[in-house]
């Protein structure tokens, strides 16, 4: 068959498959969410310390370009949250606006930033590959596959088998049926020592209910119900790095790196990542 | 009338005139394709929903700004395509659209298997590769049209098309026409 006569079928099915949409009962609901949201942004700003004690989002990265050993900055004075992701990444300060508990960490140049009120993600935007880190936390559970449920992350570490010797959430990673561990290192972020993991899914590992991929870890969000979600037969790598948090002890944040289909594109996600996680200062 | 045409008519109208469409107009206009070119790239249905809303969601927010813009179909599609790329964006819509099953839900039909099996193909691109591919058939659009929507060159977009199409063609066993990239 000609490749565009069958591009054209599967497109004349696609937009067909949307003949039951109907415009005017979404945008009801879309009103009412943004409401909502504007209301949720303006409770934000004004919650922000019970925030900060309670441990949702933390995160903040400013966008200084290059390796060449910038001072990280640090981000603008928390505001009001605005939940809407950027719909493109914008370079400098505006990257890490209404973020709270700011963290700061160097970029590639060449790449760009989101953010959420909650989380981070650096992404290559190339033409190949889908490179990108995110940088995440606190955890506040882990999706337990054999109980088919998420579980609570304890303080000092969720241990489904303490018989097996790994603790915490590395520990957990490495015994997770559907990982299969290449690598481990330790590696230091602003002077604290974090687990690094490179880790393969396996390629028939079971979805989720309701989600395509293997879920990993849930993040505690003021608004959000987040869950880290990895795409069977794929390789990422999960530094995972504890930090002392308020009464609960620990809490844990997560740099995952992952993407990239050729060998460049791969040294270039690895170099992104030690540029992010050698510039990284963390809250204190 | 082609779809460039009627895109730069009203960007015209827009520029000399100070007249913003209306953001409940642009939304019956786009929404349903965009749930489309979603569902092609992504490959799920409800997601598509939800990604589609979500950038709506972001466009009506800041309609003031959004719908004084030269293309502001260009800019929504661009949050969908960007949307739906970063498992990080992704899972935050879901979670988002966990909330929405509780309402309403469009009827889904079903795309059959065939159409089913070119856009996963098409979805093992790499990223760029399928957005050029998405946006060319699903919403016919020109090169430059697919370049203002990626924010690319029209060069960049080309190359994508040739390559894209080409993997496309090999896996699929099928031809190509000359001329047609």
């Amino acid at each position: 068959m000609d490749l565009d006569t069958r591009a054209r079928r599967a497109a004349d099915g696609v937009r067909g498959s949307v003949q039951g949409v109907d415009p005017m009962a979404q945008i009801t609901e879309l009103k009412h969410e943004g409401a909502l949201r504007r209301r949720a942004s303006r409770a934000a700003g004004v919650l922000g310390a019970v925030v900060v004690v309670a441990g949702a989002g933390w995160l903040a990265v400013s966008q200084l370009g290059g390796s060449d050993g910038a001072t990280p900055q640090p981000m603008s004075s928390p505001s009001a949250v605005d939940t809407t992701p950027t719909p493109e990444a914008s370079p400098g300060p505006i990257v890490g606006a209404g973020l709270r508990r700011p963290l700061t960490a160097n970029a590639p140049s060449d790449w760009k930033v989101f953010s959420d009120d909650g989380s981070v993600w650096i992404d290559a935007d190339k033409e190949a590959g889908g490179a990108s880190i995110h940088i995440d936390g606190p955890i506040g559970r882990v999706w337990d596959p054999t109980l088919d449920r998420g579980v609570s992350l304890l303080p000092n570490g969720y241990l489904p088998n303490p018989g097996s010797g790994y603790s915490g959430y590395a520990g957990w990673l490495q015994q997770h049926p559907s990982l299969h561990l290449i690598s481990e290192r330790t590696v230091t972020v602003d002077g604290r020592p974090a687990t690094q993991l490179t880790m393969r899914v396996d390629p028939n590992a079971p979805g989720a209910p309701g989600y395509d991929g293997v879920l990993l870890a849930e993040f505690v969000r003021l608004d959000t119900d987040a869950w880290d979600e990895v795409e069977q037969g794929t390789v990422f790598i999960e530094t995972v790095i504890e930090l002392a948090w308020g009464n609960a002890g620990t809490a844990t944040m997560v740099v995952k790196a992952s993407g990239g289909e050729t060998d460049a594109e791969r040294a270039e996600l690895e170099a992104a990542l030690d540029l992010v996680l050698s510039t990284m200062e963390l809250p204190q | 009338m082609a779809a460039s045409d009627d895109w730069s008519t009203r960007s015209e109208l827009g520029e000399s005139l100070s007249i913003v469409e209306s953001f409940e107009g642009f939304y019956a206009r786009e929404y349903p394709l965009l749930v489309a070119f979603v569902h092609a790239l992504t490959g799920s249905r409800g997601h598509a929903e939800d990604v589609a809303q979500e950038a709506m969601l972001a466009a009506y927010r800041r309609w003031d700004e959004v719908g004084r813009l030269e293309a502001p179909h260009a800019w929504v599609r661009r949050v969908c395509a960007n949307l739906a790329v970063s498992f990080v964006r992704r899972r935050i819509i879901e979670a988002r659209g966990l909330l929405r099953l509780r309402s309403r839900r469009s009827e889904v039909t079903a795309l059959d298997d065939d159409d089913a099996s070119f856009w996963a193909e098409v979805r093992r691109l790499p990223r760029r590769q399928a957005q050029c591919i998405v946006l060319c058939y699903v919403y016919g659009c020109s090169v430059g049209e697919v370049a203002q929507v990626l924010g690319c060159s029209d060069g960049t977009v080309k190359t994508h098309l040739t390559r894209g199409r080409s993997k496309l063609a090999a896996r699929l066993g099928d031809q190509i026409e000359e001329g047609t990239a």
